[in-house]
């Protein structure tokens, strides 16, 4: 119940850092994403089960706080959750070595994940929207954002292993 | 069967399926309440970290800023010389303005009931196409209302409201359509937001005169947004796609990530 209590709260900062915070920075084009890298983090931590729930709720609220239809985000984080169940099942997962190298792949994959559907959405929600293939520029702001999220993944992750830890 | 009911694809596929039904049916106004319970809890804590993170990155912003000042006060000074004239001279117009408008029986221009707003949030998904403000219908905002900073820079309109907190959409987002017109040679058109990252000055005739740096403003036209609110000025000049219309780009003095305060125009006094 206190680790839920926990999550929960650290959640919450997550959407607040990334409404409130991240975009004042970085501004709001080339800012990391908190609560995506958050749910990364849990699914490397805690395992598939744990995360498939985390996911879902973190999603919705996710989605209330976007003002964006509900389930959008549920969707980017259940396909980063079954990413990282797929491969952690068949590579070792820890922060040495080539899992450095591991960590980086899912951070480049979610980040890519969570861009290329959120460009669907937008785009299935209004038919007018016209996106002109930049590739430099939209390859350039998926380096930006890599990097950002990178910096993000460590520090969710150094913190969630402290407080595992503490919890224990 | 049970084997495959309890493999993770199995389970990740049934709970996608249920989410992709509800992101394309999209229920309108079904979640409307337990989001705005959400938002209601969420909004004192986005007012405390907005707060935060703008005087965090204002500290920063000056010490870094620091070499530049010296040249900047240098312009400025000499900026303000110019104004100091321009002032003068727009007195004098204004004047001139009033004692025609008292013998037209028109009513002033400029003076609008306004409600302020701390803004507390920002486009989280990095399209940089909204803000979130404070204030609510239970405010007294409707939806359309546009928003301003600085007495008239206009900012966006409001869109989806909570009663504590709304949605306010960017003249830079895609959906964001405004009549506009210049204030030198009175080209009109229609400023829309592109990709999230430009207005474009759109649907300007051809006999229409118009040229980088003109002052582009609202022009009242089709209603729902006063005139003369300033939206920004003329960079490029360029014909449209299909050759029947003019377009522009439009560089607004605004920074939405550097956006504390606004102002909700709730109508004429």
């Amino acid at each position: 119940m206190k680790k839920k209590l926990i999550y929960l709260g650290i959640i919450l900062l997550a959407i607040l850092i990334q409404t409130s915070f991240l975009p004042i920075f970085m501004g709001s084009s080339v800012a990391g994403d908190a609560v995506l890298m958050l749910i990364l983090t849990v699914a490397v931590l805690d395992g598939f089960a744990s995360a498939l729930s985390w996911a879902i709720l973190t999603g919705i609220l996710c989605d209330f706080a976007s003002y964006v239809k509900v389930g959008q985000h549920v969707l980017i984080f259940l396909l980063v959750v079954y990413m990282v169940s797929f491969f952690s099942r068949r590579l070792s997962v820890e922060v040495k070595g080539t899992g450095i190298l591991l960590f980086l792949l899912f951070i480049i994959i979610a980040t890519l994940i969570s861009n290329v559907l959120l460009t669907a959405f937008l785009i299935l929600g209004d038919g007018s929207i016209k996106l002109q293939p930049q590739f430099l520029s939209i390859l350039k702001l998926i380096l930006f954002q890599t990097g950002g999220n990178a910096v993000l993944f460590f520090l969710w992750y150094n913190l969630i292993k402290k407080i595992k830890k503490a919890l224990l | 069967m049970q084997k495959l009911t309890s493999t993770k694809l199995f389970k990740v596929g049934l709970v996608a399926i249920f989410f992709s039904v509800l992101v394309f049916l999209n229920p309108a106004g079904f979640f409307n309440p337990i989001r705005n319970i959400f938002l209601n809890i969420l909004t004192p804590f986005q007012k405390i970290t907005y707060t935060v993170s703008a005087s965090i990155e204002g500290v920063g912003e000056f010490v870094s800023s620091v070499g530049q000042l010296k040249e900047e006060n240098r312009k400025l000074h000499s900026e303000n010389e110019l104004l100091l004239v321009q002032r003068a001279m727009l007195n004098d117009m204004k004047n001139e303005n009033d004692d025609l408008r008292n013998q037209l029986n028109l009513l002033p221009r400029n003076q609008f009931n306004l409600l302020s707003a701390n803004v507390v949030g920002q486009d989280p998904n990095g399209m940089g196409n909204w803000i979130e403000i404070d204030k609510g219908s239970e405010d007294g905002l409707k939806e359309g209302m546009p928003v301003i900073v600085s007495k008239g820079i206009l900012v966006g309109r409001l869109s989806e409201l909570a009663p504590k907190n709304s949605k306010v959409v960017l003249l830079t987002n895609p959906k964001s359509v405004v009549n506009v017109s210049t204030t030198q040679t009175g080209a009109k058109g229609v400023a829309k937001g592109e990709y999230g990252l430009s207005i474009i000055f759109d649907m300007i005739l051809q006999t229409d005169s118009i040229q980088g740096g003109n002052e582009v403003v609202t022009s009242g036209i089709g209603g729902g947004m006063p005139r003369g609110l300033y939206v920004g000025t003329v960079q490029n000049v360029h014909a449209s796609d299909d050759n029947l219309f003019q377009q522009a780009t439009i560089m607004s003095p605004i920074q939405t990530s550097k956006l504390q305060f606004v102002f909700v125009l709730l109508g004429s006094k």
